[in-house]
């Protein structure tokens, strides 16, 4: 296959950025966390955080977005991007009332919030510390 | 209305608004950090329109405001959530005479809410009537909408609707699994409508004739399979409803609507419609019952998640002998269709193109073309 010299030299500078460019979040594992009084199934996870579950129990799910794991949750977990995520919640908002998830900037804001908070749930990038309970790994 | 009472509306109205925003202004202070949902969100929308109709109740060609939406959504408790919202806008359609220039301040709702289960709230107070698909799902959210006017017949109580948009009661709302989707049920009953200035009056403040408004709204939504997404159903709602003149009964309508709805969203379309069978009879008489029947569909498809052409019609064949269009301003018979394009310039910010024919000659109104461009924004 004869490739021109300037095509040649863009899949070789595109091959080169990919190389050296930092490690993705996109590969990143997630780890669904919650407080260990919160033992909902692995099957709630995805209506907890479309809406459609917001009792334990008796006790409200206080579930807990990580801004930093966002993208990657919502793309392994829910199937949705963030734009269709937010557009979801503005409309459980203003037709049901729901309050969307707390969003928390990293992993260790949403660990100490779930070793915390009864009820609490959020996911992390990082195998969480023993203390928390570990829904499932995507 | 004299000079005396616009002046002391106009001024409860702006107090009204006063008080909401500063309210919300101060629920968001670290103080009151520990209740979610007080974050203040909102819509607002403005457009330009050019009709050929003329002496239009909807106003006149020009650049004009839509609705400033403004509502927060506590969770007080556990089991207790709340759902506050106010709105500014124009009533476009207005008693003759009355028109002043002035935008209004509506509290659109303002409802209390028990959760019992995960599939089932009880809310008290005043809410959008459930029924059809477009009421609950996008009232006041201009930048939900797909078009920039709802379909005429749905339009709210101050627009020249015919249908009670705003209810105050008691409502159950809740639903169900069932095989691959869900049953989903709203029950309510509240204050019965009146029609005042030929607009239906909700009675805010109590129910001054006795009247109870009962309904209901039944439907499958599935999640899963070739039908994901459709949520198709059944609505219903009675009462009776008096037309009032200069304070005198003039007509006692007793109105029995039943209906049916669908919305559906396969892949990049989306697809609705809903339909409204009305069965009224006079109250007084042992008279004929009067049959009318409105109804729209409309279908969408979005390319590249932005770009979303558009088409609808409307379908309004009003009994004119019948107390309650009879004395409606907007309970006349129409054809309309529409197309129409949506560009979602942002997830936040849609921008509206919609041209219509109308058709309301059948009762003696006029024949005109519409053209609509709206932005519309939420936040």
């Amino acid at each position: 296959m004869n490739l021109p010299g300037k095509t040649l030299r863009c899949v070789l500078a595109a091959t080169a950025a990919l190389l050296i460019s930092p490690p993705s979040l996109a590969h990143a594992d997630i780890y669904v966390i919650a407080n260990s009084a919160l033992a909902v199934r692995v099957d709630d996870i995805r209506l907890i955080y479309t809406g459609d579950m917001e009792l334990f129990g008796s006790k409200k799910i206080r579930s807990l977005d990580n801004r930093s794991a966002q993208q990657e949750f919502l793309s392994k977990v829910l199937g949705l991007n963030v734009d269709r995520y937010d557009s979801l919640w503005t409309m459980k908002c203003f037709r049901d009332g729901l309050t969307p998830p707390t969003v928390k900037e990293n992993d260790s804001e949403v660990i100490a919030y779930v070793q915390k908070t009864p009820g609490a749930i959020g996911y992390v990038t990082s195998a969480p510390p023993p203390d928390v309970l570990l829904l499932k790994k995507f | 209305m004299s000079i005396r009472m616009f002046l002391d509306q106009t001024f409860r109205a702006r107090r009204a608004v006063a008080a909401f925003l500063f309210g919300s202004f101060l629920i968001q202070t670290p103080a009151k950090a520990d209740i979610e949902g007080l974050t203040l969100h909102g819509f607002a929308d403005t457009y330009y329109t050019s009709t050929t109709e003329q002496n239009s109740p909807s106003g006149n060609s020009g650049f004009r405001l839509g609705s400033l939406d403004l509502y927060i959504a506590p969770t007080l408790t556990d089991h207790i959530r709340a759902l506050m919202e106010d709105v500014v806008e124009f009533d476009d359609w207005y008693p003759p005479g009355a028109y002043n220039g002035q935008p209004s301040i509506d509290i659109e709702r303002l409802q209390l809410g028990y959760v019992v289960s995960n599939d089932l709230t009880i809310w008290i107070g005043r809410f959008h009537t459930p029924y059809g698909y477009w009421n609950t799902a996008y009232h006041h959210g201009a930048q939900l909408q797909p078009t920039v006017q709802r379909p005429q017949f749905v339009a709210f109580e101050d627009h020249g609707g015919i249908l009670p948009a705003h209810m105050d009661g008691m409502w159950a709302s809740g639903r169900d699994s069932i095989g691959p989707g869900r049953i989903t049920y709203d029950v309510y009953f509240g204050n019965g409508q009146r029609i005042l200035d030929g607009a239906l009056d909700m009675q805010n403040e109590g129910n001054s004739d006795s009247h109870t408004a009962i309904g209901g709204r039944f439907g499958y939504e599935f999640r899963d399979g070739v039908l994901d997404s459709l949520w198709i159903g059944v609505h219903a709602f009675q009462e009776q409803v008096d037309n009032f003149v200069h304070g005198v009964v003039t007509a006692r309508t007793d109105v029995q609507v039943t209906g049916g709805f669908f919305h559906w969203t396969p892949g990049d379309w989306e697809l609705m419609s809903e339909y409204y069978g009305f069965d009224n009879r006079a109250h007084d008489e042992a008279g004929p019952r009067h049959s009318s029947t409105a109804w729209y569909a409309e279908a969408d498809y979005t390319f590249y998640g932005r770009i979303t052409p558009l088409a609808r019609v409307e379908r309004d064949s009003l009994s004119q002998t019948d107390g309650y269009f009879q004395y409606l301003q907007g309970g006349k018979s129409y054809t309309r269709d529409l197309i129409g394009v949506r560009y979602d310039l942002t997830p936040q910010t849609a921008l509206k193109l919609d041209g219509d024919h109308t058709d309301a000659t059948r009762n003696g109104g006029q024949a005109y073309h519409e053209l609509h461009f709206q932005v519309a924004v939420r936040f």
